[in-house]
């Protein structure tokens, strides 16, 4: 067996913790950059194999596969073997050998870093049985493979030892189990009790606090560590000017700029799960009249999400266009900004009738919302050789020049893309709006595309109250202009960054085009059609059956969130 | 030399010359297969690998709607591509053909590296395998209007007053006449016949507006030549059937020595005479006592494909092939990738360091169960468990039937039980059953059957 093999044997064997029970923290010294800890460790080995899609994922294929894969089937047998020499199960090994919780510790940097593993158990007897239960393992894995490597026992700091090699040190001590790659970081670790713990540093404190109550697992990073890296320095400075830095993670890197931790939660939601991120830095912290991913004032910051029939993902988030054009000087750097400039003056010359697009940016609303749809119609009657989802992008508007400047040059580019690609241009009227739309001809080579990707497009745009409507076809145009009209009376959220994952749309998009799957099932695994069939089936009710994913971004005052929630069906 | 062979007393049809038969049309043979050959005799097996038998409904089925077009578009992935034809190897109740139609693949050697379209690869394969054991006329004829050549070659490129010499060069040297049997004139003069042509809606066709109608001169005739009339016309050379008799020789019977002359001149006039029914070439050298005797027997070095697929029917595996797919790279052999138009060189090319240890370790990966690709999928102890062998002796001496029919030196049978008795004072950890531990020594002797050299060997 692998060394990580036997970590992952101790971690599998971490029953929850007991309120009783001292904390692991209590061997982490104090130069570490990050730990994982699992405060109940029994608690999230029973929600994870308790989730119905955990419960029923073996009926897959492809998981049955995992399962049956060698290293699975071995770790398996080990905690057979476990369970028949300690006498119990393993929800009540889990309460014996680690009741009080798990911790896996280390530093950042290049090469190997110092790692180390802690186990708190309740019992010293059978945390005693399971060291020498590990180390036995260890040993006759070690003969199998014709190692010439022996496991040296000893203590040390009055603690039971064993040593492999130059990477792998385990102490017990009483009931608590160390395993580390350093024999210094062993060292450090049994001297560690005697000095103020790691749980009572403030930033860890801070972190645990940020975080929702009562984690399954959950993770600190020394923040301030890794700033003061030059590496990372030198990152952080370089992305303050860097177009695509500042206009994709502009807010993140702020808040990282502040903050001297990054806390990661795994909680219990419902039937589900959320993962919840903080960092310590808010807008309080960002630069004056920094607008780019936050509003300045009350606004809100992020529309509702769009739902029409069909969704598969639905996108909701905050983005200052106009704000980027105003403070470019500020945002990017000089060379970045020539470009803007040189495209602002350009681009009536290649869109004639286009207004320029300083203007378009500042017109240009802050709040945008994309989806992905299934498409239940074909646009074409030559259908595309890989068909594709739908997909929309909606826009607002902060001055009506927006909802005329940017059709006028849509319109335009549409025009050169006619001459080009022989593209036709069409006007319907859906709901009292009016849809723009440009179709391929139907059935006529296009060289590049032997594909026919094209057929899974009509690209069109509409207007709608402020809101200006793109879409990949004329039939998501026309599922999105009710949707835009509902959610115009809908509150927003403070969030300014939204998403949803829709199970039931992405089952739909599987049972659409199976022909891949089944065909990946079979050439993979070697099993005949109608199993491989039947296997893809499985997989589309197991997808619907997942519920809904969604994630919000809320960069508040002082703290920033980003949630990511999974809600089974 | 090409005389039929005939079973006698002295030289009786047995295991040896049936895995021989089955090793040589096909891409290894099974326990069960063996047992039938040696069974039903020499006639009745190899009326029945000549025909074939047909495929079954699943095998139609299954294959056709992995290679429909939604299953694999034009731009659907090599791997993919080379997975969905190393299933038919595997499966098809016709071996032969698809070991021709990979021979005649490495003959038109035509690369997905290019051509970059996975339908027009899938359409080259359907006419090469249509034509594998029937008519190398029609089959070089129509190989001129093949999306997937003209793009290969460029025809598309070869217009009027730009023609294009590559598919013309080709043609003659490599597809049907080889170097010394052909001008520089002769290509230039037909390059000009192969303007004109282009693939419009996944076929290839000719388009008289950018066709060079003018008089063209080659092999001494003048004329206004198309295409198809210049193949006709290598076909008319006595040099092409020479040409391919002689890459078939080394197909079916070895890469170590070229043909006798009189077999050369006695199996190229029977292909000329049949014109070019490459079936009936096949058939006279495979019934031949040359293709019994030393000359042929272990005369080829396996290749990859052959080599792979060959643990897999041997083991009764029931892998996916998508992974051998993946792992054909490293050991030099990849369907529908050939490095050049020159195809593989084959013979002792196959082997060097790095391939040899590639094939030892795929090897590994399908006799251990120890692989995620494969795991129990391919398990030589359950395979053992199946047909009751449970001795030392037994073990060995199946796993020697199934992949060189017993025929291996003496002393490598006693080094191989010298082997099993040995493992079995290793100690094993505590968690492992009895049953773990004899299926360990089960897999790790097959690991060791699977590199010896002779395996190596066709």
């Amino acid at each position: 067996m692998t060394r990580p093999a036997a970590l992952f044997v101790l971690l599998a064997v971490a029953p929850a913790a007991r309120a009783d029970a001292p904390d692991p923290l209590r061997f982490v010294p104090p130069t570490t950059q990050f730990f994982l800890k699992v405060e109940r460790p029994r608690a999230l080995a029973e929600t994870v194999t308790g989730l119905d899609a955990v419960k029923s994922a073996p009926s897959l294929g492809p998981v049955r596969d995992v399962l049956d894969a060698p290293v699975v089937r071995r770790g398996f047998q080990l905690l057979d073997y476990v369970e028949r020499e300690l006498g119990a199960k393993w929800p009540e090994l889990l309460d014996q050998v680690a009741g009080g919780g798990a911790v896996v510790a280390g530093s950042l940097g290049e090469g190997d870093q110092p790692a180390l593993l802690v186990v708190q158990g309740t019992n010293d007897r059978s945390v005693g049985k399971a060291f020498d239960l590990l180390i036995r393992a260890l040993d006759d894995e070690l003969v199998r493979q014709g190692s010439k490597e022996k496991i040296a026992r000893g203590t040390q700091a009055g603690a039971d030892t064993a040593r492999l090699g130059k990477d792998f040190y385990a102490a017990r001590v009483g009931a608590a189990l160390l395993i580390t790659n350093r024999a210094e970081m062993l060292t450090a670790a049994l001297a560690q009790p005697a000095r103020p713990s790691l749980a009572a540093k403030p930033t860890v404190t801070a972190a645990r606090a940020a975080l929702p109550a009562d984690p399954l697992a959950w993770i600190w990073l020394d923040f301030a560590a890794v700033r003061a890296v030059p590496a990372t320095r030198d990152f952080l400075d370089g992305t303050r000017t860097d177009f695509l830095a500042q206009m994709v993670l502009g807010g993140t890197l702020n808040s990282l700029r502040q903050s001297d931790y990054v806390a990661v939660g795994l909680h219990r939601e419902g039937r589900g799960l959320r993962l919840a991120i903080r960092i310590a830095g808010g807008r309080a912290g960002f630069p004056a009249g920094y607008a780019l991913h936050t509003p300045l004032g009350d606004g809100p910051g992020s529309l509702p999400l769009l739902e029409p029939p069909g969704v598969v993902y639905s996108q909701s988030f905050y983005l200052d266009f106009g704000h980027a054009w105003a403070k470019r000087g500020d945002l990017f750097t000089a060379e970045m900004v020539r470009d803007l400039d040189k495209a602002n003056a350009d681009i009536s010359k290649v869109l004639p009738g286009s207004a320029k697009l300083g203007e378009l940016l500042e017109a240009w609303g802050p709040h945008h919302r994309l989806v992905v749809v299934n498409r239940t119609t074909q646009p074409y009657k030559t259908l595309p050789g890989n068909a594709l989802p739908g997909f929309g992008y909606v826009a607002s508007a902060r001055d009506p020049k927006f909802l005329t400047g940017v059709p006028a040059s849509i319109r335009a580019a549409g025009l050169l893309a006619s001459l080009q690609l022989g593209l036709k241009m069409t006007e319907t009227t859906h709901d009292g709006v009016k849809i723009v739309a440009w179709r391929f001809p139907d059935g006529k080579a296009l060289d590049g595309d032997p594909d026919g990707i094209r057929y899974n497009f009509e690209p069109c745009f509409a207007v709608v109250g402020d809101s200006l409507v793109v879409a990949s076809t004329v039939d998501v145009c026309k599922a999105l202009i009710p949707e835009v009209k509902r959610t115009a009376a809908l509150p927003g959220s403070p969030a300014v960054w939204r998403g949803k994952g829709y199970a039931t749309g992405a089952a739909d998009a599987l049972a659409g085009v199976p022909e891949p799957f089944i065909t990946d099932a079979v050439l993979r695994s070697g099993i005949g059609l109608a199993d491989a069939r039947k296997q893809v089936d499985a997989l589309t009710a197991w997808v619907r059956a997942l519920g809904i994913a969604r994630a919000e971004l809320d960069i508040g005052r002082d703290v920033y969130r980003a949630d990511f929630i999974w809600e089974p069906k | 030399m090409l005389t039929p062979y005939t079973p006698t007393a002295a030289d009786p049809w047995d295991r040896r010359k049936a895995g021989h038969l089955l090793r040589r049309t096909g891409f290894g043979p099974t326990h069960a297969e063996l047992d039938a050959a040696v069974r039903d005799g020499f006639e009745a097996t190899l009326q029945r690998v000549l025909t074939g038998r047909p495929e079954s409904d699943d095998f139609t089925l299954t294959s056709d709607f992995m290679a429909s077009e939604r299953s694999l578009p034009a731009g659907a992935p090599l791997p993919r591509l080379t997975a969905w034809w190393l299933d038919r190897m595997l499966k098809t109740a016709h071996p032969l053909r698809e070991k021709l139609a990979l021979f005649w693949h490495n003959h038109f050697a035509t690369s997905h590296a290019k051509v970059g379209n996975a339908r027009f690869m899938l359409g080259q394969y359907r006419l090469i395998q249509r034509h594998a054991l029937g008519s190398f006329r029609d089959l070089l004829v129509e190989m001129g209007t093949d999306p997937a050549m003209m793009v290969w070659l460029d025809t598309t490129e070869s217009v009027r007053g730009r023609p294009n010499e590559n598919y013309a060069r080709e043609l003659m040297e490599l597809f049907s006449l080889g170097i010394g049997n052909y001008t520089e004139a002769d290509v230039r003069e037909a390059a000009r016949a192969f303007t004109g042509y282009k693939v419009t809606g996944g076929a290839g066709v000719f388009t008289p507006r950018d066709h060079d109608p003018t008089p063209k001169t080659v092999f001494g005739r003048t004329g206004p030549f198309r295409g198809d009339d210049i193949a006709r016309m290598c076909l008319d050379s006595p040099a092409c059937a020479r040409f391919v008799v002689r890459k078939l020789y080394r197909l079916l019977v070895s890469e170590a020595e070229p043909p006798a002359a009189e077999v050369l001149d006695a199996l190229a006039a029977q292909y000329r005479d049949s014109n070019y029914d490459t079936g009936r070439v096949v058939a006279t050298v495979l019934r031949s006592k040359l293709f019994f005797s030393a000359a042929a027997y272990r005369q080829r070095i396996k290749p990859p494909v052959e080599f792979v697929l060959g643990i897999v029917r041997g083991l009764e595996a029931t892998v996916g092939t998508l992974p051998l797919a993946e792992a054909l790279p490293a050991l030099g052999q990849v369907p529908f990738a050939p490095p050049s138009v020159k195809g593989w060189d084959g013979g002792p090319a196959w082997l060097n360091a790095q391939t040899l240890l590639a094939r030892n370790n795929l090897a590994l990966a399908l006799t251990s169960a120890d692989d995620s690709r494969f795991s129990r999928r391919s398990d030589p102890a359950a395979l053992l468990a199946r047909h009751g062998k449970t001795t030392d002796a037994d073990v060995i001496d199946f796993l020697l039937g199934v992949f060189f029919q017993g025929d291996v030196p003496a002393a490598s049978r006693e080094r191989l039980l010298g082997y099993l008795d040995q493992a079995k004072g290793v100690r094993h950890p505590g968690y492992w059953s009895a049953a773990d531990a004899a299926a360990h020594r089960t897999r790790a002797v097959t690991h060791l059957i699977l590199t010896l050299p002779e395996f190596q060997l066709d």
